[in-house]
């Protein structure tokens, strides 16, 4: 309740203020969740392209565009954005986020750790905000 | 018999029967499931393939799980009781929460058992496995390229947590999958699933297949699914070939559809029976 109630009354900023950069994505869990904790708004982002590690990389096929992250894939067309599969994963809750992610624009789609709850999710999240940063052709 | 054991995204709740495939659906217990991605779609593809070769159909065993984890909880339950109950000859484990407390009860289930079933894993299964360390007690894993990067960090419990040098290095597969045996941290059998697919067997690499090269179906959601059904009907028929037949069914499948990225894997399990039938027509 006093989270909600935080998150609720915290300053509400325009634009973003900064980019947290981790080593690994335990240490991007556990302060993405200590922030929110603490009344931040914070979002989750593929980091820059020059300090990718290589856990995410966009591919081209044939008018679509597939990003991954580990075991995670997911491919959106070029032309509309809509997603179009989502691939990989072991946990339960992936089959459920792809249902609700599935032919929906990636501009207006939910952010997958919003959807789901395991590991999965969150590979998928970095793998979703690469194909994000890709549609806005960054 | 086969038994397949796996979470579908439904309500929570315990769903056992044999697998029927009803136009793009697969029926369980009186309850349709679609065949979208994941358990379904692997139980799916299992069920065509005994059918076409007219087989007995396998046995699923799922848990209905709504990403909070009690439709494992559930299904565990049963097959950590009562799996002998259904005379296993394959065990299938596939979607699923990884939780460790099930591991071990089921290692010491099927250890208890007259005859040991062949293990087959995938997805949270093979999760599951690879961190209570029992990965080599079974048959078949049947990972993709990042499930491997896993398979072969001792230390990952998840492929989310794959220390950084093993992704920032440009490291041959073949030393992927020589730390993956050399820690015991895979099956006796690992099949590769990628542009190129690999079967190992002990470290020792038995085939590879790039053809027909179908660059869309890493793509598409239960291409890999489909390899782990069918390598569990392949081997329940004691097929000699099993995980290279079915490397290769799923492969002819994505070229008679024509598939692209934006296909639907009930696609795929629709089109099986016909390209079993061109198969066994070339080999024979």
């Amino acid at each position: 309740m006093l989270n909600v109630l935080k998150k609720l009354f915290a300053k509400k900023y325009e634009k973003p203020k900064g980019i947290l950069l981790y080593g690994s994505v335990q240490e991007v869990i556990q302060t993405h969740k200590m922030l929110e904790i603490q009344g931040f708004h914070v979002r989750l982002v593929a980091p820059p392209p020059e300090v990718r590690v290589g856990c995410d990389l966009a591919v081209d096929i044939d008018g679509y565009i597939m990003c991954k992250a580990g075991n995670m894939k997911i491919t959106m067309d070029k032309k509309e954005h809509r997603i179009v599969n989502i691939s990989g994963g072991g946990c339960p809750d992936i089959p459920y986020v792809a249902e609700q992610l599935y032919n929906v624009k990636i501009e207006e789609a939910k952010n997958p750790i919003d959807l789901g709850n395991s590991l999965c999710a969150y590979m998928l999240q970095i793998a979703f905000g690469a194909l994000k940063d890709k549609a806005a052709d960054k | 018999m086969i038994v397949l054991v796996g979470t579908v995204p439904y309500k929570t709740g315990l769903y056992i029967g044999k697998a029927n495939i009803e136009g793009k659906a697969l029926n369980v217990d009186g309850i349709s499931f679609p065949i979208e991605r994941g358990t379904a779609v692997m139980a799916a593809s299992c069920a065509q393939v005994c059918s076409f070769y007219n087989v007995e159909k396998p046995l699923c065993i799922f848990g209905g799980d709504v990403a909070d984890g009690k439709g494992t909880d559930l299904m565990f339950g049963e097959v950590n009781a009562n799996i002998d109950k259904y005379a296993p000859d394959i065990v299938t484990l596939h979607y699923m929460f990884p939780k460790i407390i099930y591991g071990q009860p089921f290692i010491q289930k099927i250890e208890s058992l007259k005859k040991k079933p062949q293990l087959i894993a995938d997805a949270g299964g093979m999760y599951l496995m690879k961190t209570i360390n029992q990965s080599y007690f079974f048959d078949v894993f049947t990972p993709d390229a990042g499930e491997l990067h896993f398979l072969a960090d001792e230390f990952a419990p998840h492929p989310l947590y794959v220390r950084s040098d093993l992704l920032n290095e440009f490291i041959p597969l073949k030393s992927l999958v020589e730390a993956a045996y050399k820690n015991k941290n895979t099956a006796k059998a690992t099949i590769i699933k990628g542009a190129v697919d690999y079967i190992y067997s002990d470290n020792v690499k038995i085939r590879e297949l790039s053809e027909p090269n179908i660059a869309a179906m890493e793509a598409i959601g239960g291409t890999g699914d489909t390899i782990t059904g069918m390598v569990s009907a392949f081997r329940y028929m004691k097929d000699a070939d099993a995980e290279y037949k079915s490397l290769v069914i799923n492969r002819l499948i994505g070229k008679e559809i024509k598939c692209n990225p934006a296909t639907q894997i009930a696609d795929f399990i629709t089109a099986i029976p016909k390209v079993l039938e061109r198969y066994e027509k070339k080999i024979s």
